[in-house]
């Protein structure tokens, strides 16, 4: 056993082990919410993350080509180039549409709240073993962004950042149950918080809770965030109420909310780095 | 063979094997559903630091799994959690290879399914069983389980693709 622990690989397994718990233990006593290693990693790897970010949000094109190339045949050669091309065009066309809305509603909520200060940012990646639909978005604080700073997506919120390295940022999304949104249903005002149960995130749907037995939200009901506390600003959309569901086990009742964005759809955000009321950071 | 060109192929076959799981990292965890079946995708880094370790040894071992754990790290909000995992692994089968067990197809199949079903019940006990989460159970079961096994189905392919570099840029000291 001696030996073992005297061989050079037990020594230097020991050393990387002693630095990385290092860096678990500095991540969580700072405010970024990620290690030394990831902040290196991040920057150094960040062109590589992004230029594969692109190419999978931009995969949809690929059937066209492929259907192109395995279908052509030699009489119909240049209608099936003409289809092809008016395909691409096509989707080159919807891009600039998707993108217009984008901008479009950027443009409106920057108009009606003029405190807000936006970055613009691309999901670039996932984690695959978070089952709750993490997003790795391509700006950081070099960028101004820090842990907690909202992300909307048009007037609805997406989630909340929860680490940051200089050049990339992790987003939990409101269909995690570790997020919590003070919110309100805008016709009885009754106000409450947002979160989600694992059962819930499954079907992409969260929860306004601790509702008074008697509510009087119902279905349709649209859900806002409060601004109560300092992270979320006030009157984000949330999701519409599409269930009520009485507690049995105590006096309080729960709407169930479908947001308003499919999240596994997203390519496109806005982080909310400034506005009134915020908290410090 | 001089030394020179034994180290130059040792030099050419680790920076590939780097390059491989830089790709397999950028697949892994791409925002696309690329390679997803049913939201659940697989785990390729764990195949790739596995047989690295297996045809490298323990110290190179170390090495990749620090480097797949912190490309990792950088998609999640653990903090080193994949880096951790990854350096054990890579140690780990290192010196069982150098010990106990032999470099072929049936050891790696072995070492990455242990290693991706020990990561996928670590992950879901840290973050479903600890923090309380409704249905963990279910999950482990719909979600976690069908994810190790998702990579132990693909890890053959990533064996081989490690292994043909082995091949390619074999030198002296290498033996299978």
């Amino acid at each position: 056993m001696k030996r073992f622990y005297r061989r050079t690989g037990f020594k230097i397994f020991a050393v990387v082990m002693a630095a990385l718990i290092a860096g678990s233990i500095i991540s969580v006593a700072s405010r970024n919410g990620s290690s030394p290693l990831s902040r290196v990693t991040g920057v150094v790897f960040g062109p590589a993350s992004r230029l594969a970010g692109a190419v999978t949000n931009n995969l949809k094109r690929l059937p066209v080509t492929f259907r192109s190339s395995s279908c052509l045949k030699r009489e119909n050669a240049a209608l099936q180039s003409e289809i092809d091309s008016l395909r691409e065009q096509l989707v080159d066309y919807e891009e600039v549409v998707y993108k217009n809305n984008f901008y479009k509603e950027f443009l409106e909520l920057k108009e009606e709240h003029e405190d807000y200060e936006f970055a613009e940012a691309a999901v670039i990646g996932r984690d695959s073993a978070d089952k709750f639909g993490t997003l790795t978005l391509n700006k950081g604080s070099a960028n101004g962004i820090s842990v907690n700073d909202p992300v909307i997506y048009g007037k609805y919120l997406v989630g909340v950042v929860a680490s940051v390295t200089p050049t990339q940022c992790v987003v939990n999304t409101i269909l995690n149950p570790s997020v919590n949104v003070s919110a309100y249903e805008t016709r009885t005002r009754e106000v409450s918080y947002v979160t989600t149960t694992n059962e819930l995130a499954g079907k992409g749907q969260c929860t306004l809770t601790n509702l008074p037995a008697q509510t009087a939200v119902t279905d349709g009901g649209l859900v806002c965030t409060a601004g109560v506390g300092g992270i979320y600003p006030a009157n984000l959309i949330i999701g519409t109420v599409v269930d009520i569901i009485d507690a049995t086990l105590d006096i309080s009742a729960s709407a169930v909310i479908e947001p308003g964005v499919d999240f596994s759809q997203l390519t496109d955000v806005l982080i909310i780095t400034e506005f009134n009321g915020q908290a410090k950071k | 063979m001089t030394l020179t060109e034994a180290r130059k192929k040792q030099i050419y076959r680790r920076a590939l094997l780097a390059a491989v799981i830089l790709g397999l990292s950028l697949i892994q965890n791409s925002a696309g559903r690329f390679l997803k079946i049913g939201g659940v995708g697989p785990l390729l880094l764990i195949p790739a630091v596995v047989a690295a370790a297996m045809y490298e040894g323990d110290i190179a071992g170390v090495f990749y799994g620090l480097f797949a754990g912190a490309l990792w790290d950088v998609f999640a909000r653990g903090n080193n959690f994949n880096a951790i995992f990854l350096v054990v692994v890579g140690f780990a089968c290192g010196m069982l290879i150098l010990t106990i067990m032999r470099v072929n197809f049936v050891t790696h199949l072995l070492l990455s399914s242990c290693a991706a079903g020990l990561y996928c019940i670590g992950y879901w006990f840290f973050h479903f069983i600890i923090p309380h989460i409704d249905r963990a159970f279910i999950t482990l079961f719909i979600f976690y389980l069908p994810m190790a096994i998702f990579t132990s189905v693909l890890s053959p392919l990533v064996f081989l693709l490690v292994r043909a570099i082995e091949i390619k840029f074999r030198t002296e000291q290498y033996t299978e």
